[in-house]
């Protein structure tokens, strides 16, 4: 059963890369982006459906390890993130339509995500260190 | 015939049939989209290497589809809780990697010649860094608490030893 819907799929690609250079003879670099395109939306698609669905796990992502508890760190994290790669899909579909490359996103960007990431990092390194020594002390 | 058996005779079987289809393909490809010019080297191999990716993509897929990639860990470690480091490398990936493809898209002949500027690579850098230290202090302090009792087992060995001789 799962090899066969493997194999449909595999050879499903076939068929339809077939039709599209019979019919729309495109150069290998357009097949390419299209392939990659159509490859991009399904994991996507894929990805964002399990984590709603909760096929994908989330559980625990705001709680620390050691402590099961809710983790600041990791909630400013979340919210950088969050808004941060809203702002700059923002941007790109605001310069889409004439612009010809990825814009830049600005300085302030980088630096609230690395201050973001090395926040949370700076609190794990924190955590993990006593508790290793807490560990070690019990034996 | 064993289970095992029977599985690898069709996966031989379907490997066969996806590279005799490929070089089917490949041939469709040359011959319906061949160049005013004529067939070159470069073209053939051009396109041998623009199918190639595609099957994997194609495969990749299947296998997602299939259950031979379980999703359900994607951004979980291995002790079964979701990683926040793993979420925002994710989302970021997701992020550049679409406007990537958008942006290449929306040109009237779309091509993968784009610059890319510094600050787009320093964001992904900064995203896999963060996801990257973690990894890091993560296996640094297990490996730390591991060596230490370890050594203090050795040392509470040795001096019972030495006890035992001297008693």
């Amino acid at each position: 059963m799962v090899g066969i819907r493997l194999q449909n799929i595999l050879f499903g690609y076939f068929a339809a890369a077939a039709v599209t250079l019979v019919f729309f003879r495109v150069s290998p670099g357009q097949f390419l982006v299209y392939a990659i395109g159509i490859f991009l939306v399904i994991v996507m698609i894929v990805a964002v459906v399990g984590m709603l669905g909760g096929r994908i796990r989330t559980s625990g992502l705001l709680r620390d390890k050691a402590t099961g508890k809710f983790s600041g760190s990791r909630m400013q994290l979340l919210v950088v993130t969050v808004l941060g790669a809203a702002f700059y899909a923002g941007e790109i579909l605001q310069t889409m339509p004439a612009g010809a490359t990825l814009p830049a996103p600005p300085d302030w960007l980088l630096a609230a995500v690395g201050a973001s990431n090395g926040g949370y990092l700076g609190t794990k390194i924190y955590a993990h260190v006593f508790r290793g020594l807490g560990q070690i002390a019990d034996g | 015939m064993p289970i095992g058996q029977q599985t690898l005779r069709n996966c031989i079987s379907c490997a066969v049939i996806a590279a005799l289809a490929f070089v089917v393909l490949v041939l469709i490809a040359i011959f319906a989209t061949h160049p005013d010019a004529g067939v070159t080297p470069s073209w053939v191999v051009e396109w041998i290497v623009a199918l190639f990716i595609g099957s994997l993509a194609a495969l990749i897929v299947g296998m997602v589809a299939s259950g031979y990639f379980d999703l359900a860990k994607l951004i979980s470690e291995t002790d079964g809780t979701a990683s926040m480091a793993r979420f925002q490398l994710l989302i970021f990936t997701f992020v550049i990697a679409g406007g990537l493809l958008v942006v290449i898209l929306a040109q009237p002949t779309p091509t993968l010649n784009l610059p890319i500027s510094d600050n787009v690579l320093g964001l992904l850098g900064i995203s896999a860094g963060g996801y990257l230290g973690g990894k890091i202090t993560q296996r640094t302090t297990e490996a730390g608490i591991v060596q230490a009792k370890t050594d203090a087992a050795v040392k509470a060995a040795a001096a019972g030893i030495t006890d035992t001789s001297l008693g």
